[in-house]
């Protein structure tokens, strides 16, 4: 009896305490003042991914970017070592890059693409998430080449913490494959995402811009190939050739971001971290002024300016100066020290040279993203290599003329009339005689169109420096990418010769040291500036 | 401030009048004085036999006893009030008072004690004899605590109890204090016990703002100062897992359980009054060079300029006595002047604290205690302080034969004023008071307001470099003030069958709301700089702690030998931490600091909520007097691991042989050999590590048509991965121990070895960023601790009139990270870099925990440092990192005298720890800044580069770090007491008791290894920092009066 009674009590308990542990402590577990995926609207994350995309606030925008690239393609130089990459120094900043967009893209758009996969009401969403992937890891393989693909991102949802990388060739046959479906599913009798901010207000018209841009980004990944795989460029260019309309038919189709000074997620990052950084010590480089005075082109006096003696500002075309790429002040070695190389520096100062113009550079600046510009410039290119000149000189100027006039993005202050860039466009006809001297002309022209997306402008340069005609800035007028003059600074890292990819950051070494390690060895074991990625084939 | 300060005081007379209040409404309910004849039967509890022959007494009247018959009945005649005393050989004496029944039955427990035999209290209040626990328990008394004090009791437990590693921390009147028992159980996470008062588990969080990287910040304090020492009767520590397995996951750091004064039943009305006064002075352990003044390669200031430059520069001239320019301009004697600067600015503090208490025992088994006490300590940090209200009682109430009702509640109010800055430079007045050239004196720098403003108001700065603040300046211009208010209350209702079941059920909530304000000034130098135009946070913190117990058991008696206790129990229990934080940059109004003068506000919002179910239960076996064995069971469900999972059952088993009671050894009063293995569950630290969420991070404004279209930006998740397969993680011991008490107790000996093991101990993992994430926690952590603690306690001499007793104890414990999952290593933090100083601190595999990594120079084929020709100094650019040690002291161990003579009493404790090791960042900053002995002598040119000596001893610093990880061994004579005991007859045994005693705290460090700052001076007591010092308060010496009355 006194037995039996301990066990009722005992029950009695185990019953009180069973009942309490039904509710489910799980839900406990949950941040109430955040939410989970059920609850979630994925628009946000559209939303964060477009925005940073742009950059983080970490700095891959100053060291990876201005630093790095576009001074690799002489648009940029600095006396500096914050900006080294005029001088093809092996920098940690390179590694910027990839350290933080698999952090601030890569994460976000996999959970854009895992929250809407398989719901019927984010079927647009969804083919979106695969265009803005495909987007982010372009341009992440296009700098380092082999990268964490297939794998990346899933730390949550695979609980892969170490991911392998992949080849550069199955990453952009898979971004083909994935651009292309995503674009031909888009349908205008399903949603319309809120949280797009390429495309705006939402609607059927918001889907026709996105099949528009995923064409046209189709064709930029294609054209990619024309060095390593011609054939399959070709295939594509035919599809997106076949009908009219299919890319981006005038700068109202560009993929703009918008941005503001209201908070660290919405300013423009360029302008947040070289502005917050030392703005001081980036300029233009000669080459890229030069050229531009030499052309009388009109978009020099709104992108650049300069202090004169007097500390005014002065943006006039023809007063604007570049410094050469480098140069370092001081020391004994005369092809380095600026005092040496330009007298110009001995008058005016550092701050003798041309810098950029806060109308491109400002908290609240958009980023262009993906524009009919670059667009027209790329098809003009595939009409002179495979199709026919004429073509190619319809692109062009289509082409010309939208990258004059999409400045106009920029507000006010950088818009250049229709008139004017026309004008240039007449001084500049296209060269339809030669195949090389035309797409000269005409990768010289994406170039300036790609100004303040300086990745981009290197990217495509490595595509096309094999087949272009080259001219010589000094003092010969003419058309054509003007010779980007290696520089020779002591102990670079590349022999003195323009970067083909970026090394890993340091800390692949160590995170991922199987990963890593794989990746170097089918680059011949050492991770360089001068190694060659898959599409950079050396031919 | 003051003027809130002032409504606490009326708040305090408030409850005065209401506890005068209460105390009469009590005291009036004892009865009138009666004759009255009580009888009844008394039998034995387990079998329900009669006890003839038992004797029955009058408490305090031995002449009224009677004894019971065959039948086990008695009669007696006396006078009630009265309490009656049952007892017989064998059972356990029982008083009981005897208020208006007449008959008064009694059923015998068996004794499971001698007579005089000690009490432990085991987990969940549990009271067993000392023979029958199984494990290692620690006991302190109260009355060790509260005449040589600390603001925190937690405090006095160092160098007291083996295995238990206390340490205070330098952060001011009100700092944290780091407890860890047996080493660290989490490798990267909370290390603090498990507080318990009289069974209701205590939030014990610490506010710790100090950045983990040394970049300053303040120390909040922790939970543990809000008790009043006065109110504690007893301290039980327990140390290993079989101790703690019945608190299951909240109890694997080990478990403190403090009992509280009460009132005892039939004890009737009494009063108690302690009152203590200490002074508190700085101790100064700097040891500078004091040849050469500030100054620049050998050259003493030439104008203001200069000075300011180099008020961190001590590379000046000799000092000659001439007169130089100083920061402000005016010329001084360039002469030493640096003794006493740390004592000029430290001003002598003083610490009050006065606890009344006045308890009420009735008749009827009821009793009842309430304390007021106040504590206002106005510390030797300038313009820092603490002041602390408590009010607390507890009431046991008897509701019939079968019923008891315990409540419980205690309220605290306190404001702690300025917790400094500490660590880094910013707002930090222990940094430039630390640093200052020897030809500065400090009260040069307190300008002419006399809180280190210039005239206009603006922070008077003695420094070129505008992040070194004035230390008057940050003294007394910068604000910060944390208000906190806690009740904690606990209502226990436990109904006793006649057959003996129990079920008992207890509600306990534990509530604190903080406030909290920090006012940086728009005049501050930094904040000019920072062009933020003055800046102030206010923080509100609520935490709460619900735990809902159900617990119900019996004791069998199995066979005549053999019998069993088994107790259930469930425990429901829910933590709560909410913060709502707004920030403000630029002060519209100047002066105003309030955040409606606020241009930029900005609100954050935070949620903490963890609840967890759990099922316990215990049995008990004792055979006969000798042989006893627990075992215990715990189940605990987490709502923050993985869900679903239900199966973790915690068992423990523990037994004791109790030899001394089968091979009689001379002298020996007591012999117990002690086993035990548990095997506890642990949790993670903070909740919603399992599941990813999503949100919102402001909105992006765009401009379309004319119209602003905002675009709320999402995100998901944060830079660690949610892990949704988190187990709990286990602390596996096993353990042996033996107790022997010879000479009726007056030689005492334990000894207790264990081995603690932690699987899968959940810590932080760096994974690759291109998973999207930086880190994932993880179960992989796996360490190891031996241990042996040795308590050896005696009476060496006790004559008629002199009494000498020494208690010691002694501590060993080595741990060793065993794997973490594949990773060589945890980073767990750095110091500073930003002034050049680069050491840190992982968990390495294979490694004692806390080893302390620091730069050491490069090295030729034979080991020799190479010397750079350049600089005759080694390269820094070349050093590598090398591992210095652990920062654990392996050993440890306390002496404690007390003597006595008539009514005279000295006591003195000496404590010591040894072993482990420390970075200083002082002891660098002072080698790179000239001050240190360490940069004598000086010539002009060293190397063929010709560098002055602060180039050399600079290039020697920064390549050899090495050299300013110290070992962190010390001696202290940390308290001595000198009381005299008034005996009754005095005062006509009005007064029961009056002890005046002369007491010190931190009198002198007989030894240690560290120059120029205490070996105990870590600034935080998260494992991250221990293993580091950066400039923090310096410790302090406390000497006055204590007096204690019991009426």
């Amino acid at each position: 009896m006194k037995i039996l009674n301990i066990y009722y009590i005992a029950g009695a308990m185990l019953l009180l305490a069973s009942a309490s542990c039904v509710k489910d402590l799980t839900k406990v577990n949950v941040n109430p003042t955040a939410v989970t995926a059920d609850n979630y609207d994925p628009n946000l994350l559209l939303t964060e991914v477009q925005l940073n995309y742009c950059g983080s606030q970490a700095g891959e925008n100053w060291a990876t970017e201005w630093g790095g690239t576009g001074e690799f393609i002489q648009q940029m130089a600095s006396l500096d070592g914050f900006y080294p990459g005029d001088k093809y120094l092996n920098s940690a900043g390179y590694g910027n890059y990839f350290d933080q967009q698999y952090i601030a893209s890569v994460q976000p758009v996999i959970e854009l693409y895992q929250l809407t996969k398989n719901k019927p009401q984010y079927y647009n969403l969804h083919q979106i998430a695969r265009l803005m992937k495909a987007l982010v890891f372009e341009r992440i393989t296009d700098l380092y080449g082999d990268v964490p693909y297939f794998q990346a991102g899933l730390g949550y949802y695979d609980n892969i913490y170490n991911p392998a990388f992949d080849t550069q060739q199955s990453i952009y046959t898979d971004l083909l494959k994935e651009v292309s479906q995503a674009t031909d599913s888009l349908s205008t009798s399903a949603d319309y995402p809120t949280g797009d901010i390429f495309y705006f207000p939402s609607g059927t018209s918001q889907i026709a811009e996105w099949k528009k841009f995923g064409n046209s980004l189709l064709l930029r990944m294609a054209m990619r190939l024309t060095k390593v795989d011609p054939a399959t460029a070709q295939s594509y260019i035919a599809k997106l050739t076949a009908a009219a309309g299919t890319t981006m038919t005038s700068n109202a189709d560009n993929a703009i971001v918008e941005h503001s000074g209201q908070s660290d997620e919405t300013f423009n990052r360029d302008a947040q971290t070289i502005l917050g950084n030392d703005s001081s010590g980036l300029k233009f480089c000669k080459t890229f002024i030069d050229t531009l005075k030499i052309n009388k082109d009109p978009r020099l006096h709104v992108i650049a300016y300069l202090y004169r003696n007097d500390n005014n500002s002065d943006t006039t075309s023809a007063d604007q100066v570049g410094l050469p790429a480098g140069c370092i002040l001081g020391g004994s070695n005369p092809q380095v020290n600026i005092q040496i190389v330009d007298p110009y520096f001995q008058v005016a100062g550092i701050q003798g040279y041309s810098t950029l113009n806060s109308n491109v550079l400002n908290i609240s600046a958009p980023t262009l993203v993906l524009t009919y510009a670059q667009t027209e410039l790329l098809l003009a290119d595939a009409a002179a290599r495979w199709g026919s000149m004429a073509d190619a000189e319809t692109h062009y100027k289509n082409g010309v003329v939208a990258a004059i006039t999409q400045l106009s993005a920029y507000g006010s202050g950088a818009t250049i009339s229709v008139t004017d860039a026309d004008g240039y466009l007449a001084a500049h006809p296209l060269n339809t005689t030669g195949q090389a001297a035309a797409l000269g002309q005409i990768n010289y022209e994406y170039w300036i169109s790609c100004f303040m997306d300086e990745y981009e402008a290197w990217c495509n340069w490595r595509r096309t420096d094999n087949d272009v005609t080259h001219k010589t800035l000094n003092g010969i007028t003419g058309e054509g990418y003007p010779t980007l003059y290696p520089t020779h600074y002591p102990g670079n890292a590349t022999m003195s010769t323009i970067p083909r990819r970026l090394n890993y950051p340091a800390d692949q070494q160590i995170q991922d040291a199987a990963a890593y390690r794989a990746a170097v060895a089918r680059m011949g074991g050492s991770d360089l500036l001068t190694n060659r990625m898959w599409w950079d084939v050396n031919n | 401030m003051k003027k809130k300060f002032y409504t606490l005081k009326i708040d305090f007379l408030q409850f005065a009048a209401l506890s005068v209040l209460f105390i009469l409404m009590f005291s009036s309910m004892a009865n009138a004085q009666t004759t009255a004849v009580i009888k009844g039967k008394v039998t034995d509890a387990a079998s329900n036999e009669v006890v003839a022959g038992a004797t029955v007494a009058v408490k305090g009247d031995n002449a009224t006893a009677v004894a019971t018959d065959a039948q086990g009945n008695y009669s007696i005649t006396v006078t009630v009030p009265a309490v009656l005393v049952f007892k017989f050989i064998g059972y356990t004496t029982q008083e009981i008072p005897v208020a208006k029944q007449s008959v008064i039955n009694v059923k015998f427990d068996e004794a499971s004690e001698q007579l005089g035999e000690v009490k432990i209290t085991t987990a969940l209040g549990v009271t067993k004899a000392d023979r029958e626990v199984g494990y290692s328990v620690s006991t302190v008394k109260g009355a060790a605590l509260t005449e040589a004090r600390t603001n925190s009791f937690v405090n006095s437990l160092e160098g007291r109890v083996a295995g238990v590693n206390v340490s205070g921390v330098a952060t001011g009147p009100n700092g944290s204090t780091n407890v860890t028992i047996r080493g660290i159980t989490n490798m990267t996470g909370n290390n603090q016990p498990l507080y318990v008062v009289d069974g209701v588990p205590l939030v014990n969080n610490n506010y710790n703002t100090t950045d983990l990287g040394g970049y300053g910040g303040r120390d909040g304090g922790d939970g543990m100062s809000d008790i009043n020492q006065d109110d504690i009767e007893t301290i039980s520590i327990l140390k290993g897992a079989a101790a703690t397995a019945l608190y299951g996951y909240r109890g694997a750091n080990g478990v403190v359980l403090i009992t509280t004064k009460k009132g005892k039943a039939g004890a009737g009305f009494g009063i108690e009054l302690n009152s203590n006064y200490v002074a508190e002075k700085v101790i100064d352990e700097t040891d500078f060079q004091t040849q050469y003044g500030q100054g620049n390669g050998g050259t003493a200031p030439q104008n203001q300029s200069d000075a300011m430059g180099s008020l961190e520069s001590v590379w000046g001239g000799p000092l000659n006595g001439a007169e130089v320019y100083s920061f402000d301009g005016v010329k001084r004697p360039y002469s030493d002047v640096s003794k006493g600067n740390l004592s000029r600015f430290y001003t002598t503090g003083g610490n009050a604290t006065n606890t009344v208490s006045f308890s009420q025992g009735f008749d009827n088994g009821s009793a009842t205690r309430v304390s007021f006490g106040d504590l206002d300590d106005k510390s030797y940090v300038p313009n820092a302080g603490f002041q602390r209200m408590t009010f607390t009682q507890t009431t046991n109430l008897k509701l019939g034969k079968n019923l008891t009702l315990d409540l419980s509640s205690a309220y605290a109010t306190e404001y702690t004023k300025n917790a400094p800055n500490v660590a880094d430079a910013v707002g930090n007045m222990n940094w430039e008071a630390m640093f200052l050239p020897p030809n500065v004196n400090i009260l040069t720098l307190k300008g002419p307001n006399g809180n280190g403003t210039q005239a206009d108001g603006e922070e008077l700065n003695a420094s070129a470099d505008a992040y070194t603040t004035n230390p008057y300046y940050s003294a007394y211009v910068l604000q910060e003030a944390q208000h906190r208010n806690r009740f904690t209350g606990s209502a226990n209702l436990k109904y006793t069958f006649d057959s003996g079941y129990f079920i008992g059920f207890q509600v306990a909530d534990d509530y604190i709301n903080d406030r909290i304000t920090e006012v940086e000034p728009p005049t501050a130098a930094y904040v000019v700089d920072e062009g933020i135009g003055g800046d102030q946070t206010e923080e509100n913190v609520k935490q709460t702690e619900l735990n809902i117990d159900l617990t119900t058991g019996k004791k069998f008696k199995v066979t005549k030998d053999l019998s069993v206790d088994v107790l259930l129990g469930a425990n429901y229990r829910k933590s709560e931490q909410e913060y709502l934080t707004e920030y403000g940059t630029y002060f519209v109004l100047p002066n105003l600091y309030t955040v409606n003068n606020l241009e930029f506000p900005t609100d954050q919002y935070a949620l903490n909520i963890e609840e967890y179910n759990s099922l316990y239960g215990s049995a008990d076996f004792s055979y006969k007097n000798y042989l006893y064995l627990t075992v215990t069971g715990r189940n605990d469900w987490y709502s923050t691991l993985a869900p679903g999972k239900i199966n973790y059952l915690y068992p423990s088993v523990s037994g004791s042989f109790v030899f001394s009671e089968l091979l009689h050894i001379e002298n020996m009063d007591l012999g117990k050999l002690r086993m035990s293995y548990a095997n506890v569950g642990g949790a993670v630290d903070q909740p919603y590590q399992t599941l990813q969420t999503y949100g919102l991070q402001g909105s992006l404004g765009v401009p379309v048509n004319n119209n602003t279209y905002n675009y709320p930006i999402g995100y998901a998740g944060g830079l660690q991965v949610p892990n949704s397969a988190l187990v709990p993680s286990s602390r596996r011991e096993f353990e042996i121990g033996t107790e022997m008490d010879f000479f009726n107790n007056r030689l005492t000996f334990d000894l207790s070895v264990y081995r603690k093991n932690v699987i899968n101990d959940i810590v932080p993992v760096s994974i690759d960023n291109t998973s999207g994430y930086n880190t994932a926690l993880l179960n992989v952590g796996n360490l190891r601790y031996n241990g042996i603690e040795v308590a050896l306690g005696g009476t060496p001499v006790k004559l008629k009139d002199f009494n000498w007793e020494v208690n010691g104890n002694f501590t060993y414990a080595k741990g060793k990270v065993l794997s973490l999952g594949g990773e060589p290593n945890i980073t767990l933090s750095s110091e500073a870099s930003d002034n050049g100083a680069s050491a840190y601190t992982q968990q390495v595999v294979g490694k004692e925990p806390l080893q302390i990594y620091a730069a050491y120079p490069e090295t030729d084929a034979n080991g020799k440092i190479v010397i750079d020709p350049t600089t005759d100094a080694p390269n820094p650019l070349n050093s590598t990192v090398k591992d210095f040690g652990s920062a654990e002291n392996p050993w440890s161990a306390g002496i404690d005298n007390a003597f006595k003579y008539k009514h005279f009493r000295f006591e003195f404790l000496i404590d010591g720890k040894f072993g482990g090791h420390i970075y200083s960042e002082t002891n660098f900053w002072a080698n790179q800044s000239g001050l240190s002995k360490l940069t004598l002598p000086r010539n002009e040119a060293y190397g063929t580069d010709g560098v002055y000596a602060s180039t050399y001893y600079a290039n020697w610093g920064s390549a050899d770090q090495g050299q300013f990880v110290y070992s962190d061994s010390f001696i202290k004579l940390r308290q001595i007491i000198f009381g005299y005991d008034f005996p009754a007859s005095v005062f006509n045994n009005k007064i029961h008791g009056l002890n005046l005693s002369f007491v010190c705290r931190n009198v002198f460090t007989i030894f240690k290894a560290i120059p120029n700052v205490d070996p105990e001076s870590s600034y935080s007591s998260e494992i991250q920092t221990q293993g580091f010092e950066a400039p923090s308060v310096p410790y302090s010496r406390t000497f006055g009066l204590n007096l204690k009355v019991t009426l």
